[in-house]
């Protein structure tokens, strides 16, 4: 992880606060801490954060990556409009990413790339995925019951969108024939119990019996 | 009745926090999306239902089924607030997943080794459990079972940022690893905090399994990874399995010393301890888990010959609230729960007491 002020040294020291019930992480090196008066001077600590930084500074060098490289981390004019920006599939906005760092769809990853990346560089081990990985054929559509139902739900929601939209526009004869074919779709689906509850199981572990028996035999 | 029957099932089964030394119990979870659907923070009811029947169909073909030893499933809706309590107490659900929501589903093995969550933060959340340090078996088991459902469903991957997740801390792996580890001679001599910093900036975090006013009780933390990306999963869980393993050889670095050095007073601190979950007629939950802590010292170190690791795992699940409710299967307040506490304790503990002979170096 990357100081968040220099961008440059790795961050050995975090600073947690709350203002007016807000939480706010700072990830800083002891150069800047310093530069800010955040630690003091001969403090233990002191001495003990500037071990740990040249042990990570040295494990960060060995590195492939250079991270502060790869990405120029300083914050532009952009960027601060950027914040506005907003996901076109589910309405997540980068400022809300900001703020609680959740994502709501795929597509914010391809949206916000360039803004999240570098992001993600100062939180993470590196910048580059070299997990597993997933395989190149999925069955994922074969069975057409479930495909069906899905589809069925996804033309659901294009009709709850259009309906709000014809409410929206008062056009109350559109939005009746939308209301009947919202209420067949959602009669079909409900008819098929999708996720039942398993029942109790059949027989509880009994150990003492379990015991007795095999004695007796 | 205030309790599943499954999750009754599940809690007659043994502990998991049984390992040997000061690691008792390893926890991996994987999180995975479904590839085309939003995840579950901003997906409306219609999605969330097809996400979780697509995860349900995956997990019901029999390459799955095999990983996941006689699974059932169960509407999250279904479970009452002290069934869900129990899954945390067990490791079986993540602490802040106890909220209802809506298509939330709930799978499960029945042996409580592995667990599914659907539409949590994420559409899938695999979870395994084994006792000690098992990142390697777990790991295998977890892989077998991701590529098992990955041949079903397709998740939401980028070439870059490797596995998509709702959380930006989890992307890449998805992957994170948990170590239960008992800390309390490290605690005794005042170095646990410094160890425990080190680590923070090592890019791992520790935190009290039982937090109480800051403190953990029982002297029991929980050590893992916070960075997923940029790293392979193997490389991740040795580097974190070596980083534990050294803090538990510390711990009993510093246990052994204990012993030579101040022999007299660790025997009283087993005795006492002994004596007050002995002889208790109302204890709250962090009195009982500090007592069960030197307990377990005790038992590590040779004192009580006849208190076993298995005991003392099952004192350590029995003496949680949920777990004291379905023994009780009612709901109890905080003041029954003690009492009710109390009178496990004396009934578990209730032969000769142990003779503190000459503590063992370990447990054999």
């Amino acid at each position: 992880m990357l100081c968040q002020i220099c961008r440059a040294n790795p961050a050995t020291i975090h600073i947690q606060e709350i203002v007016n019930g807000e939480e706010n992480t700072l990830h800083i090196c002891t150069e800047c801490a310093k530069k800010r008066n955040l630690v003091e001077e001969n403090s233990v600590n002191s001495h003990f954060h500037e071990m740990l930084e040249r042990l990570t500074k040295a494990i960060a060098n060995s590195a492939d990556l250079k991270l502060a490289e790869l990405f120029d981390t300083k914050k532009t004019q952009e960027e601060d409009e950027s914040e506005d920006l907003a996901c076109s599939v589910c309405g997540t906005t980068f400022k809300s990413y900001k703020k609680t760092g959740k994502l709501g769809c795929p597509t914010c990853y391809e949206q916000f790339g360039q803004l999240i990346f570098p992001e993600l560089a100062l939180i993470h081990h590196g910048s580059v995925h070299s997990g597993k990985t997933p395989p190149e054929t999925v069955e994922q559509w074969q069975d057409p019951a479930v495909s069906e139902r899905i589809s069925l739900r996804s033309e659901l929601e294009r009709l709850c969108k259009s309906l709000d939209e014809s409410i929206r526009r008062e056009e109350f004869e559109l939005a009746a024939e939308l209301r009947d074919r919202i209420a067949a779709i959602d009669a079909e689906l409900k008819s098929a119990e999708l996720i039942p509850d398993e029942s109790a199981p059949e027989e509880p572990p009994k150990k003492t019996r379990a015991r007795g028996r095999r004695k007796s035999s | 009745m205030i309790f599943h029957p499954r999750i009754r099932h599940v809690a007659s089964r043994g502990p998991v926090f049984i390992g040997q030394g000061p690691i008792l119990s390893t926890f991996v979870s994987l999180s995975r999306n479904i590839d085309g659907f939003q995840f579950p923070g901003t997906a409306s009811a219609n999605i969330l239902e097809s996400a979780a029947e697509l995860g349900l169909a995956a997990l019901h073909h029999d390459d799955v089924r095999r990983l996941l030893p006689s699974m059932f499933q169960i509407r999250y809706e279904l479970l009452t607030a002290s069934d869900r309590e129990l899954l945390v107490e067990r490791e079986l659900l993540e602490r802040g997943r106890t909220d209802v929501a809506p298509c939330r589903v709930f799978v499960c093995a029945e042996d409580g080794s592995a667990s599914v969550l659907m539409n949590g933060d994420d559409h899938l959340w695999l979870h395994m459990t084994a006792p000690g340090a098992a990142f390697r078996e777990l790991w295998d088991r977890m892989s077998a079972l991701e590529s098992a459902l990955a041949r079903h469903l397709r998740f939401a991957f980028h070439p870059r940022l490797g596995y998509l997740t709702s959380s930006s801390s989890l992307v890449g792996t998805g992957l994170r690893i948990t170590f239960l580890i008992h800390l309390p001679a490290l605690g005794l001599s005042g170095r646990r905090k410094k160890i425990l910093e080190n680590i923070k900036d090592a890019g791992l975090a520790a935190e009290p399994y039982f937090p109480v006013d800051g403190k953990a009780a029982g002297n029991l933390y929980l050590i893992s990874n916070r960075t997923t990306l940029g790293e392979r999963e193997e490389d991740l869980g040795m580097r974190l399995t070596e980083v534990v393993t050294a803090i538990s050889r510390e711990e009993e670095r510093t246990r052994a010393e204990l012993i030579t050095r101040q022999r007299l007073l660790f025997l009283n601190a087993c005795g006492r301890a002994y004596g007050l979950l002995r002889n208790t007629y109302l204890i709250p939950t962090s009195e009982a888990l500090d007592a069960l802590s030197i307990m377990k010292l005790g038992a590590d170190s040779g004192v009580f010959r006849h208190f076993s690791r298995q005991d003392w795992a099952e004192l350590l699940l029995e003496c949680q609230p949920a777990h004291l409710c379905c023994k009780k299967n009612m709901n109890l307040s905080p003041v029954e729960r003690g009492e009710y506490r109390a009178t496990c304790f004396r009934e578990r503990l209730h032969g000769p007491a142990p003779a503190p002979g000459s503590p063992d170096a370990a447990d054999s």
